[in-house]
């Protein structure tokens, strides 16, 4: 069975097999195709992995992976600059370093096909109406088009009749939610948005208007760290919305800009599942050594589509947790959370500078 | 009162009228009252509860024992012709994180009888100011506190200006760039800076000796190398960043990595998963690069890289167990990577006929101690080449 076959089949009900071997074997033959492509990639294989006896394992976790880190720090790729057709870049605070990853037309054709798919199994086959929990700005101005303008547009594709919660003015678009609710509201809809904004906005709704979510499919992403600000995690959130609007189907994903279309995805359980042709792999923050489930660690992912780039097996900064896996019902494969992100540390040498 | 003064603006101007009359004093170098003062606070760091837990501390202790002070007193007498003054007023800018280093630059500015000022780091650290109250305790007890301060201010008050102003001798630790910044500042018309500017060091082992030494010896030898690479998270100036190998290597390196790990399973680091990451980060990026051609992570302690001899590993920058190990065959290889901000040379395997030969081959071009392994971040009265005893005090000629 080919990667494409993967693809093509719904992610999350492709017949997982307990040792993923897949997965695993698409893993080796990824390994072997940036090794031989990209100079930087064979130089770690070799310097830091053994050599090419690194790219023939016998288990997932026995891939060498590389730091996520690293695409701050190298241009890696493994094709011709000219073939990149686009590079992509991770949304960095300022003076923050970020990510630059390679993308030629083959890998975005894969990253937009899994993409599609992975969101299919939540949506359903048909383009749904697409309410947003944004401004449209976000994706208007060039200035703004970060990894968050990026993701809306890339969303946009799967819905139709879009309409952002928001106006120009970051204000709360009341009226064109109402129009949005009247037209659709009776009929299956998709809301899409950053977590905290769509916490945010759809309280603030609910205080203005009677929001009734019950045919409601909500996908969002960006992460906790705002919302445990506010105290509020997962299940709080899931429940919160459940019973102020009805809304059931609400799916978080994991991914990143380092593995753009590999989701990993909210199942019912709130746990996330890794699509078929990924997988993710937890590691004692210390040791490094495959945590048991259960057990907090470094969270590691793999995934078959990156192509032009050697990204297929990567160690975050995140830590998580494997919850179960399940090999019934609509997800299936390892269930984990995130837990957050490793802590930076500052290490400080007398080289201090005058406000010290 | 505590002991550490925190001046704000509306204190600044009559603090400032107090430290102007500092630097008169009739304190001779070396008087009774303050080698007594200093005794009494060594013997407090080697008792304490507090620093059985801080290494520093009791290192401090240790080197501040009457039979130490006696040594520099010795030390002082014998290079004077003449007779030794103290300067007057001393102006110390320490660095932010080794948080001891204010006190062996006040110290030894204290025992040649000088007033002292010293500007503590804005953070506090508890350890910095436990030994600020230890010493002014120390001093209270023998009377001797009157011409001694510590304080913190803001680097916006433009109070350093002033204080150098006033000052017969300026101290400044840190980085190049605060050295830079405060050099500008014009002190007393005759008054000297002594600036300690970034620097940089590394570990040199000659290879047959050790292939020579016993497993003991081996042991022994891993348990100091320890102390200079974790000690200060690896960043201070005297800790090593390279591991030099002299001469032709089969399993030393092996056998080096294996007796550090040995101690590092015993000793257990303090290790956060954050530095582990950027240290593994940072062996991807100079192996990508082509700059290395072989790493390895031993666990979350230590990380070494296999660099080659050149000066550019030293722009390597990374604490918390990041060792680039080098191979050469002799020392005129070594010198290639010779820097002007090396500092220390910690050495195994060079007797001293050879440590001498090296110092005269380093020439002054960089690399100012040269010392066993194990004291890498011993403080020393002579330091990055300066004598702080001969540049602490004024010397009176007479014929």
């Amino acid at each position: 069975m080919t990667l494409e076959a993967h693809l093509l089949e719904s992610p999350y009900d492709f017949p997982r097999t307990s040792d993923a071997s897949e997965v695993l074997a698409g893993l080796n033959r990824l390994g072997a195709h940036h090794y031989a492509l990209c100079p930087g990639y064979r130089r770690i294989v070799d310097a830091m992995w053994g050599g090419e006896p690194a790219l023939q394992v016998d288990r997932l976790e026995a891939v060498p992976y590389l730091p996520v880190s690293l695409f701050k720090r190298r241009w890696l790729s493994s094709v011709p600059d000219s073939d990149v057709t686009v590079t992509l870049t991770s949304s960095g605070t300022t003076g923050q370093q970020v990510s630059r990853i390679a993308v030629d037309a083959e890998t975005s054709r894969r990253q937009q096909l899994a993409l599609i798919r992975s969101m299919a199994h939540v949506l359903g086959k048909d383009r749904l109406p697409m309410l947003i929990a944004d401004t449209a700005s976000v994706i208007r101005d060039p200035a703004l088009l970060s990894a968050r303008g990026a993701g809306i547009l890339g969303m946009m594709r799967l819905g139709r009749q879009p309409v952002f919660m928001l106006d120009r003015d970051q204000r709360l678009d009341v009226r064109a939610i109402h129009a949005f609710l009247e037209r659709y509201g009776h009929e299956r809809f998709f809301v899409f948005g950053f977590t905290f904004i769509v916490w945010e906005l759809l309280r603030q709704a609910g205080d203005t208007l009677p929001l009734d979510l019950t045919r409601a499919v909500l996908v969002h992403s960006g992460g906790w760290k705002s919302m445990q600000d506010r105290a509020v995690d997962n299940t709080v959130f899931r429940a919160t919305l459940r019973e102020r609007f009805g809304l059931h189907a609400v799916h978080n994903f994991y991914g990143m800009v380092e593995q753009i279309g590999t989701l990993f995805m909210e199942g019912d359980d709130g746990l996330l599942y890794p699509p078929s042709f990924a997988n993710v792999v937890i590691r004692d923050p210390h040791s490094w050594a495959v945590c048991e489930p259960g057990q907090p660690g470094l969270v590691q992912v793999q995934s078959l589509v990156p192509l032009s780039y050697p990204g297929h097996s990567l160690l975050t900064e995140d830590m998580g947790v494997i919850e179960r896996f399940s090999d019934e019902g609509r997800f299936r494969g390892p269930g984990f959370r995130v837990l957050g992100r490793v802590p930076k540390v500052e290490l400080r040498g007398c080289s201090d500078v005058m406000a010290a | 009162m505590s002991a550490i003064e925190l001046v704000g603006p509306d204190r600044a101007p009559a603090w400032l009228e107090r430290i102007a009359i500092l630097g008169h004093g009739t304190e001779q170098p070396f008087d009774p009252p303050l080698v007594e003062a200093v005794a009494d606070l060594s013997a407090r760091l080697l008792k304490d509860d507090f620093c059985r837990e801080q290494p520093q501390l009791r290192a401090l202790g240790y080197w501040l024992r009457r039979a130490e002070v006696e040594r520099l007193r010795q030390r002082a007498e014998r290079e004077c012709v003449g007779v030794r003054a103290a300067r007057g007023l001393a102006l110390h800018l320490p660095p932010a994180n080794v948080d001891t280093l204010f006190a062996y630059s006040w110290v030894v500015s204290f025992l040649l009888g000088n007033a002292n000022v010293t500007r503590l780091p804005s953070a506090a650290s508890p350890v910095c100011d436990w030994l600020v109250e230890a010493i002014v305790e120390a001093l209270d007890f023998r009377d001797q506190a009157a011409r001694h301060v510590f304080c913190r201010y803001d680097h916006s008050s433009g109070l350093t200006a002033r204080l150098s102003a006033l000052s017969d001798l300026r101290l400044i630790w840190g980085g190049d760039e605060k050295v830079r910044q405060v050099s500008i500042l014009p002190t007393r018309p005759d008054g000297l800076t002594l600036a300690f500017p970034d620097r940089k060091s590394l570990c040199i082992v000659c290879a047959d000796a050790y292939a020579r030494c016993d497993p003991a010896a081996r042991q022994l030898l891993a348990e100091q190398f320890y102390n200079d690479l974790f000690w200060f998270d690896q960043l201070g100036c005297g800790s090593p960043r390279a591991l030099v190998w002299i001469g032709e290597v089969s399993n030393q390196p092996k056998m080096f990595i294996a007796h550090l790990l040995d101690v590092v399973a015993r000793r257990q680091p303090e290790l956060e998963p954050g530095t582990d990451l950027s240290k593994f980060v940072l062996a991807n990026e100079l192996v990508a690069a082509g700059s290395s051609d072989s790493a390895e992570r031993y666990g979350a302690a230590l990380t070494v890289v296999q660099r080659d001899a050149s000066p550019d590993v030293f722009d390597t920058v990374h604490g918390g167990g990041f060792l680039q190990q080098v191979s050469v065959p002799d020392v005129s290889a070594l010198l290639e990577m010779q820097r002007r901000d090396w500092q220390t040379l910690t050495v195994f395997g060079f007797d001293e006929q050879e440590r001498r030969a090296l110092a005269r081959r380093l020439g002054g071009r960089g690399g100012y101690r040269i010392v066993p392994i194990g004291q890498a971040l011993s403080f020393d009265t002579v330091w990055d080449g300066i004598d702080l005893i001969e540049h602490g005090s004024r010397r009176i000629a007479i014929s």
